[in-house]
């Protein structure tokens, strides 16, 4: 082999308590210079550890890794000054500016002074920052402090760049403009990229995918390695069922709502002219919904677009400046004990009690919400068998897989039987099994009746969704059925957008008219 | 090595320091605060006791007696006629004490049998303690008085407070608050800035450039430092100036030791935080280790030699009463060598022993971070 990335072999242990996680179990892969390597897996399949390794952050068990012929362990610190890194949680210093920020890096990477000027002002330009090189850092959108993270990663002109997951939150404009800053790298400088991402789709801006799932590679080489064995089932599959074909050995069939919701149900949720400021700036400018009984509403929008501002006005975590939420009627700010009785809410974070085990969250929000003993009893019997939580129940919740807390947030937020759900980017991380056996869940749940209010990333997600509503600058500018936002989303007389494609037309329409 | 990358490491975080309004108020604003607090607040000057004197009779000794009791600036007198009503008055904290004459004073007092009952109100044992000693002393001063002196024995008792002539509780309240504020810009800032950057992510980034963790550490130091001596100068200027506490020792020393003392804390306040990695551990743990010991185990409030031996060999393992024990001495003696060296000579050991353990517990890896996978 003769790749510039070399691993072979590693193992990687980490001790939880008196488990031990095998967090990469046997990974061997080579990756040649002057090409865009994804890293492909869910939340918790071992991504991470993996780039930790190679840049010289973490030492592995067993086997031996490096990086432009350096040992990762022996010789960590010429690795760690020639590569380009950027890790998962943003590594800017909110308070500098842009400027600053970058500066810091390169007196640490001793870029000559001289040649410092030229080379920010080049990367900002690159990213498309150029405009504010003195703004503070903390007050950038996800977007554009992933941008100018990347910048920093970049000051050095290193040969190698090691990017952990630089798009999760991100929306998907920012993405695919990440995407096209990496690839006019590579093509110039003859780089090699190495990121890791958990959405799928991404595979499709990588010259090679390497998949991990559960501390081992799935699949490695070209994009179509992850869908050649969904190819003898299924013409054209997505990513997703490549997956799905690997892991599970079979594609899931489409979900449907078994109960198509009815037009005359009844409005449970009714935003009125919401309007949030903070300071001079206005979050969200006068918006209305309706959500009605059994509808999935989905909320879309780039990033600092308003949408999760609208949800948590929309579930009383925040104070609406002026407007009106009416739940069932009640309204939220003035009734908002009896309101908040008949809302769920899973947010984005895990926030069950990672120290207690699955039964006892259930008992504990089960009294939260006022419920009384029989009645606790009897839900959490429906909980636990609702959500196949059986052979859990006594484990730590903090020890669980992602897939299983999910279920679990789930259930807790369903314990009170509330008419209304939120789900505040709840598949965000989650590999397409547990994305799909989750909205299976919540597809059930709307047939019988509950109303569902979900923001999401992923654009596949939008199929599922009665109504959406996609934001931008605070505004609803486009509203409707799936169908009727691709519609809205192509140009005259061009065959019609897929989702995504109508989603960044929408927005970018917008962003030109403005 | 690289003098670059520490002034580049530094330069940023002056700027945060700057930017960052929590940090201007630890450094220079808590130490006018607590200097005020302690200097005009907090001392334990015995001022203003309320005293109620009951007696049932009026004779001319014990008008005498009355009479020095309300002329010092000391005393809050009432007169009262009965023992009912002097309980009463304790009891609803209009009085602190009450003296009690006895009847027939005149004649108690020519055959030489006087007994006259001091109560106090002990609820605060040790301020009861200072105010029967003051009530005591002035009866007693009262009643010689009136003794004609050629007829006693030759025998007097002069007291002198030295060093603290005036026995001004802001002379060895003032050396006690630098120890505080030090501590807490050394061990709790520092602990708390360093503990921030591994929250945040930037540990991790930082960790993939050259730099090393030795200039991260002397990095980090610098500013501290800096903010750390503005408020030890400020404390002296105050010191000096408002309180009029004398600095009879030189300032250069004092100021040797507040370096020593500094960099025992910030190197500390490292090791906390390289070890938990977390702003609320760091917190948390600085204080109890840090801040809380600088007050009670240093011999600021509380002295150590009437303190349990159990406690006093605690107090050996904490820096503060070493750099108090420096303090007080450098400011109201003067320049005592043995005691500076021996002071500030544990402290230095003190330090390097932190500050290895700190590069050793910050070696750019994040094996220690737990799993994140």
């Amino acid at each position: 082999m003769d790749g510039i990335i070399l691993c072979k072999d590693i193992k990687k242990d980490f001790n939880l308590g008196k488990e031990t996680v095998h967090a990469l179990n046997g990974i061997s892969l080579s990756i040649n210079k002057g090409r865009i390597v994804g890293l492909l897996g869910p939340d918790g399949a071992g991504k991470t550890t993996l780039l930790r390794i190679l840049a010289g952050l973490l030492i592995p068990d067993e086997g031996s890794a490096s990086v432009l012929g350096y040992d990762c362990v022996r010789n960590a610190e010429s690795i760690q000054s020639v590569i380009g890194y950027m890790p998962q949680k943003f590594g800017l210093y909110e308070n500098l500016t842009l400027h600053e920020n970058m500066k810091l890096y390169a007196e640490l990477h001793q870029i000559p002074l001289q040649n410092q000027k030229s080379r920010f002002d080049e990367l900002l330009e690159m990213m498309n920052l150029s405009r504010f090189p003195n703004r503070r850092a903390g007050k950038l959108s996800g977007g554009m402090k992933q941008k100018l993270a990347l910048a920093c990663a970049l000051i050095s002109d290193p040969d190698i760049l090691l990017l952990d997951e630089p798009t999760v939150g991100v929306d998907i404009i920012s993405r695919r403009e990440l995407f096209g800053i990496l690839r006019k790298i590579v093509d110039k400088r003859k780089s090699t990229v190495f990121v890791s991402t958990s959405y799928m789709d991404e595979a499709d801006y990588c010259d090679e995918i390497v998949v991990l799932y559960q501390g081992q590679i799935i699949a490695n080489g070209a994009k179509d390695s992850l869908i050649e064995k969904a190819k003898t089932v299924k013409s054209n599959p997505t990513l997703d069922e490549g997956f799905q074909m690997l892991i599970a050995g079979a594609i899931p069939l489409p979900l449907k709502r078994k109960v198509p919701l009815s037009p005359e149900a009844e409005v449970v949720v009714k935003a009125t002219n919401l309007v949030k400021r903070f300071g001079t700036f206005t979050a969200v400018d006068h918006t209305n919904f309706e959500v009605r009984r059994g509808e999935v509403f989905g909320l879309l929008g780039a990033n600092g677009a308003g949408k999760t501002t609208t949800f948590r006005m929309m579930c009383g975590l925040d104070a609406v400046t002026s407007g009106s939420v009416e739940i069932c009627g009640l309204n939220l700010h003035t009734a908002s004990g009896k309101a908040r009785q008949k809302i769920g809410f899973v947010a984005q974070k895990f926030s069950l009690y990672a120290d207690m085990t699955v039964k006892e969250n259930l008992e504990f929000f089960g009294a939260a919400y006022g419920l009384s003993r029989a009645k606790r009893k009897e839900r959490i019997h429906w909980a636990i068998h609702e959500f196949a939580l059986e052979n859990y129940q006594n484990a730590p919740t903090g020890d669980l897989p992602l897939g299983i807390k999910q279920r679990l947030s789930m259930a807790c937020a369903l314990l009170h039987e509330p008419e209304i759900l939120f789900l505040d980017e709840a598949t965000s991380g989650a590999d397409p099994l547990t994305r799909y056996d989750f909205w299976r869940r919540i597809l059930d749940l709307a047939d019988k009746g509950v109303a569902v209010i979900i923001t999401t990333h992923f654009m596949d997600e939008a199929d599922y969704c009665d109504h959406m509503v996609i934001m931008q600058d605070g505004k609803t500018v486009a509203s409707g059925s799936v169908t009727e936002i691709r519609r809205q989303g192509t140009p005259k007389g061009a065959p019609l957008n897929d989702i995504t494609e109508a989603f960044v037309h929408i927005i970018q329409k917008k962003e030109t008219a403005s | 090595m690289n003098f670059r990358r520490i002034r580049a490491l530094a330069v940023k975080e002056r700027k945060q320091l700057l930017r960052e309004p929590a940090s201007f108020v630890i450094g220079i604003v808590l130490p006018i605060v607590m200097l005020l607090i302690f200097g005009y607040g907090m001392n334990t000057d015995v001022r203003g006791i309320k005293l109620a004197i009951v007696s049932h009779e009026s004779s001319s000794i014990g008008d005498q007696v009355i009479s020095r009791f309300q002329d010092s600036e000391f005393f809050d007198v009432t007169l009262m006629r009965n023992t009912h009503d002097a309980e009463i008055a304790v009891q609803k904290h209009n009085a602190d004490a009450v003296l009690f004459l006895p009847d027939n004073l005149q004649k108690h007092f020519a055959d030489r049998d006087l007994n006259a009952l001091v109560a106090v109100n002990a609820s605060n044992p040790s301020v009861g303690q200072m105010h029967e000693a003051y009530i005591k002393g002035v009866l007693m001063s009262a009643l010689q008085g009136n003794v004609d002196t050629s007829s006693l024995p030759g025998v007097r008792v002069q007291s002198r407070m030295w060093f603290n002539d005036k026995n001004d509780s802001a002379y060895y309240m003032i050396p006690g608050v630098i120890v505080i504020v030090m501590a807490m810009i050394g061990c709790m800032l520092t602990a708390l800035q360093m503990a921030k950057e591994y929250e945040h992510g930037n540990m991790e980034q930082m960790f993939v450039t050259p730099m090393t963790s030795a200039e991260l550490l002397i990095a980090k130091m610098i500013n501290n430092y800096i903010l750390g001596m503005i408020g030890m100068v400020i404390a002296l200027l105050m010191a000096r100036f408002l309180f009029g506490v004398p600095i009879r020792g030189s300032i250069l020393i004092l100021l040797l030791g507040g370096t020593i003392f500094l960099l025992l804390q910030m190197s500390f306040g490292l090791l906390i935080s390289s070890v938990t990695k977390s702003q609320f551990l760091s917190c948390i743990i600085s204080m109890l280790t840090s801040f809380m010991p600088s007050f009670l185990l240093s011999g600021f409030l509380y002295e150590i030699s009437s303190m349990p031996v159990p406690i006093q060999i605690i107090t050996y393992i904490f820096p503060g009463r070493y750099f108090v024990d420096f303090l007080q001495t450098t400011f109201l003696v003067g320049n005592v060598p043995e005691i500076i060296i021996k002071n500030l000579g544990i402290m230095s050991f003190m330090t390097l022993f932190f500050l290895n353990i700190a590069r050793i517990k910050n070696p750019k890896k994040l094996e220690s971070q737990g799993i994140s996978v």
